[in-house]
């Protein structure tokens, strides 16, 4: 599929609440997840290749993402952020256990919820987050542990029990 | 595999986060305004590093809570070492342990296949990884770190008695720009000059 002029506003309304998703999981502030949003899209719109498919888009939209949190700019230092709290308070959650969900993925370490994301909300295989992230299989099945154990002492009876190992 | 928990952690955590929205309407003019001035910058670029085929060091570096017990050699802390090889699926990584010699290096034996990750104390931001794939090699990494107030730092590599296949087997300092990653050819001319 070839990216243009004319269908990058679609896949931008596809997508931004994804790579804003991925860089608020970085951030923790919405405005630098909207830097990160902005940056991915210019990327692509300077890009304008063409993907073989929706699938490989998508994958390159995430890994640009995933490196455009990593670029630290003097005005991620400078900006006035909303806190995590703030923020979290303007969001509408249906249920609490999500609420409680969101808040205890956040506080977690950032290279645990980072993976945490990636599994559960992408739904990559380990193998696909070792390639997005740069990092081996290995790195990533213990971060993803370690981070469900997390989730479940902070969460109790909200988090369920995942016995197996993730082999997705 | 209990399948049920896995939807339910699932779609929880999606209907969590799917109440993430991006604030910005998408602007073409805009976009190309940037482009445009991004063209036009001058200055300092940084540069990547070379991109690792066989070797990939990644690491990231835990700050003032390391404290090295460097100066009489013994084993500072039993620091997780997983250790995997190509093609073993997730659930057989184990653990080793690796030492800190007296010159604040981290000494770990490896052989091939294996696949190295290393991480600090848990459960602190404060904490480090090292990612390392073997490949091909057999032999001793060691690693010296520096501390600084962010991550990605790694000053020196000291590949000892690793060898390919095959091949004689070479040693030596390798330094390293910070964040750079080197494939095995680069190592090696590196350590001939």
């Amino acid at each position: 599929m070839k990216v243009g002029n004319d269908t990058i506003e679609a896949i931008y309304q596809k997508y931004k609440d994804n790579i804003f998703a991925i860089g608020f999981n970085y951030f923790k502030n919405p405005s630098d997840a909207d830097d990160v949003v902005q940056e991915t899209f210019l990327k692509l719109y300077r890009y304008q290749a063409e993907f073989e498919s929706e699938a490989h888009l998508r994958n390159w939209l995430i890994r640009v993402a995933i490196n455009e949190c990593k670029r630290v700019t003097l005005s991620t230092w400078f900006k006035k952020k909303v806190s995590l709290e703030e923020y979290t308070e303007q969001i509408y959650f249906a249920q609490p256990e999500e609420s409680e969900v969101f808040t205890a993925v956040m506080n977690l370490p950032q290279k645990y919820r980072q993976v945490i994301h990636l599994y559960y909300y992408e739904d990559y295989s380990t193998q696909e987050i070792a390639a997005l992230l740069g990092i081996n299989q290995s790195a990533v099945t213990t971060r993803l542990l370690r981070g469900r154990e997390k989730l479940k002492h902070t969460l109790l009876e909200v988090w369920n029990d995942e016995h197996d190992e993730p082999s997705r | 595999m209990n399948t049920m928990n896995h939807r339910d952690n699932r779609e929880l955590y999606k209907s969590a986060f799917s109440n993430l929205h991006a604030d910005h309407t998408l602007d073409l003019e805009a976009m190309k305004m940037k482009d445009a001035e991004k063209k036009n910058m001058t200055g300092l670029r940084c540069k990547r590093g070379i991109l690792v085929t066989t070797l990939v060091l990644i690491m990231m570096l835990a700050m003032t809570a390391i404290t090295y017990a460097a100066t009489d050699g013994e084993v500072f802390q039993a620091i997780k070492v997983f250790i995997s090889n190509d093609g073993v699926d997730d659930g057989q990584v184990r653990e080793g342990t690796y030492t800190v010699d007296e010159n604040g290096n981290y000494v770990l034996d490896v052989k091939e296949g294996d696949n190295i990750h290393m991480e600090g104390p848990e459960g602190s931001e404060d904490d480090w990884t090292i990612d390392y794939e073997v490949g091909s090699m057999n032999g001793r990494i060691k690693a010296h770190v520096d501390g600084k107030d962010d991550e990605t730092i790694i000053s020196q590599l000291f590949i000892d008695e690793i060898t390919s296949s095959g091949d004689e087997p070479v040693s030596g300092w390798v330094p390293l720009e910070e964040g750079e990653e080197l494939s095995e050819e680069e190592i090696q001319k590196r350590m001939e000059n």
